[in-house]
């Protein structure tokens, strides 16, 4: 599905993403875990196209075509979206007008309204989200939680293939968390095909959405590649890195 | 409640003298005016909410005068390509409260005169003005808010955004705050560039080319923003997609 190739990623001079490679297949879901300020969402951004960063040496290809070209609207028709690490309040823009001007453009025709009104409900009762939030302003008072619900009501609305998650369960308390991960399963199973790169500190998401494969990031590259074991063991020592990465050039365990 | 209609339809209430119309407001009332007709509208709210909404695309120059004695109103004006606008605004008793939403359309030089008296304490006056200038337009906006001493216990809030479209450089926001009371509430923001890259990039992040999530925000923000019911604003959207774009 994405196979990003040799990327170095530039921002304001200084260099986030150095010769990263990384490739996920139709159906797996990746996890990219790391300390602050190393590049995790830089790699959202950058697969967005998102004009702050610059990629100075390297190649994104998705299903077989190079989408460096493309501008953040067309990769984002081609099926790639990114669920925000802080979603952007917008006052006046309605959660509505917002879908169905976004779902128009994805399918090309302005969709039809009653199918659109029974998607939504659909939606919002699976997130558990109340009724009147659909004519609200978009994220517009909404709290740490409600705006990440958000993002996945707007994943489930606008049915992508290719899904980016930044910190989605950052500021979201254990029940919003389960429901969360409930309707992230659900996608999965209604879309088999559809991949998923997680970017996450802990593992509690990952209890809910089971990973394929668990990445650490360091200085703009991936050191250590895993599995959900990886994952539980970065939590269990902290953000101590050296020691799970020396640990594991040796090839020894990491004592618990 | 009443809901009165001004200009396309033959209600016609309050005084009129010469170019201007009195309107005395003793319970609650909608209104809305959608041509402008006279030089100046008078407003006496007495203990009363009053919502008014004026749809502005007159080339006329219109003076707006709102007097509380007590009673809450919203007043909403979308004026686009119209003339020079005066809003005064008199808090004569306590508890009287104005929430103020203009939202302008300028493709050529407006200039937007508010002024709020604060004659009693426990008044609030809340002013919104967001204005996008296109073609040869540009803004200026002067709010001057007046809260004298011994009306304690005052809210007062200037807010004022201009989306610059053209390259204008004439843009102009004056927030004044003439505050001769300790015991007072005030703040005022005036923004004046173009739409947030980050705004934008989320929307377009959902597949939205760059012109629609303009328009989009272009509608939240002089639509969106106003205090009128769902059905209107629908409205008011289709006809600033239709006329003016």
């Amino acid at each position: 599905m994405l196979e990003i190739k040799d990327l170095s990623v530039k921002v304001e001079n200084k260099l986030v993403l150095d010769k990263f490679n990384l490739t996920i297949n139709d159906g797996e879901t990746h996890v990219i875990m790391g300390p602050n300020g190393v590049g995790k969402s830089t790699l959202t951004k950058v697969i967005m196209a998102d004009s702050n960063y610059k990629v100075i040496n390297g190649d994104i290809i998705y299903n077989g075509k190079s989408i460096l070209k493309l501008k953040t609207d067309e990769r984002a028709r081609l099926g790639i979206f990114l669920a925000m690490q802080n979603p952007l309040e917008i006052d006046g823009v309605t959660n509505s007008d917002f879908l169905r001007t976004a779902l128009s453009s994805k399918e090309k025709k302005n969709i039809n309204l009653y199918s659109f009104i029974k998607k939504i409900d659909k939606a919002k009762e699976d997130l558990k989200m109340p009724d009147e939030m659909v004519h609200r302003s978009v994220n517009k008072g909404f709290s740490g939680g409600e705006k990440k619900k958000n993002e996945i009501l707007q994943m489930k609305m606008l049915e992508p293939e290719f899904i980016m998650l930044d910190e989605i369960d950052s500021g979201v308390d254990v029940d919003a968390l389960k429901i969360v991960g409930d309707n992230i399963n659900m996608y999965k199973k209604d879309h088999p095909s559809s991949s998923y790169l997680i970017i996450t500190h802990y593992t509690h998401l990952l209890k809910y959405v089971k990973p394929d494969l668990v990445h650490v990031v360091k200085d703009g590259k991936i050191v250590k590649t895993g599995d959900y074991n990886l994952a539980t063991k970065i939590e269990n020592n902290g953000f101590n890195f050296e020691k799970v990465v020396i640990e594991a050039i040796d090839g020894s365990e990491v004592s618990e | 409640m009443n809901r009165i209609l001004i200009g396309n339809s033959n209600n016609k209430i309050g005084v009129i003298k010469q170019d201007t119309i009195i309107i005395d407001i003793k319970e609650n009332t909608n209104i809305l005016i959608k041509d402008i007709l006279f030089k100046k509208y008078l407003f006496n709210v007495y203990d009363a909410k009053l919502n008014v909404l004026i749809v502005n695309e007159n080339k006329r120059d219109v003076n707006y005068e709102i007097n509380i004695y007590k009673g809450n109103v919203s007043f909403n004006n979308l004026s686009y390509n119209s003339s020079d606008v005066k809003l005064d605004i008199n808090l004569n008793k306590e508890n009287s409260n104005i929430l103020v939403y203009n939202s302008v359309i300028s493709k050529k030089k407006q200039k937007y005169e508010i002024s709020i008296n604060h004659n009693k304490k426990l008044t609030n006056s809340n002013i919104y003005n967001n204005g996008v200038t296109k073609e040869d337009g540009s803004i200026l906006f002067n709010v001057s808010s007046f809260v004298p001493k011994k009306s304690k216990d005052c809210v007062v809030n200037q807010n004022s955004k201009i989306i610059t479209l053209n390259d204008t450089n004439d843009n102009e926001i004056n927030p004044i705050l003439l505050i001769d009371e300790f015991e007072c509430e005030a703040k005022h923001a005036a923004f004046i560039g173009n739409f947030n890259q980050n705004e934008l990039f989320y929307l377009m992040s959902r597949g939205l080319s760059k012109q629609d999530a303009m328009n989009l925000l272009i509608n939240g923000l002089l639509i969106g923003t106003l205090d009128v019911c769902f059905n209107e604003k629908e409205n008011l959207k289709k006809k600033l997609n239709d006329d003016w774009r």
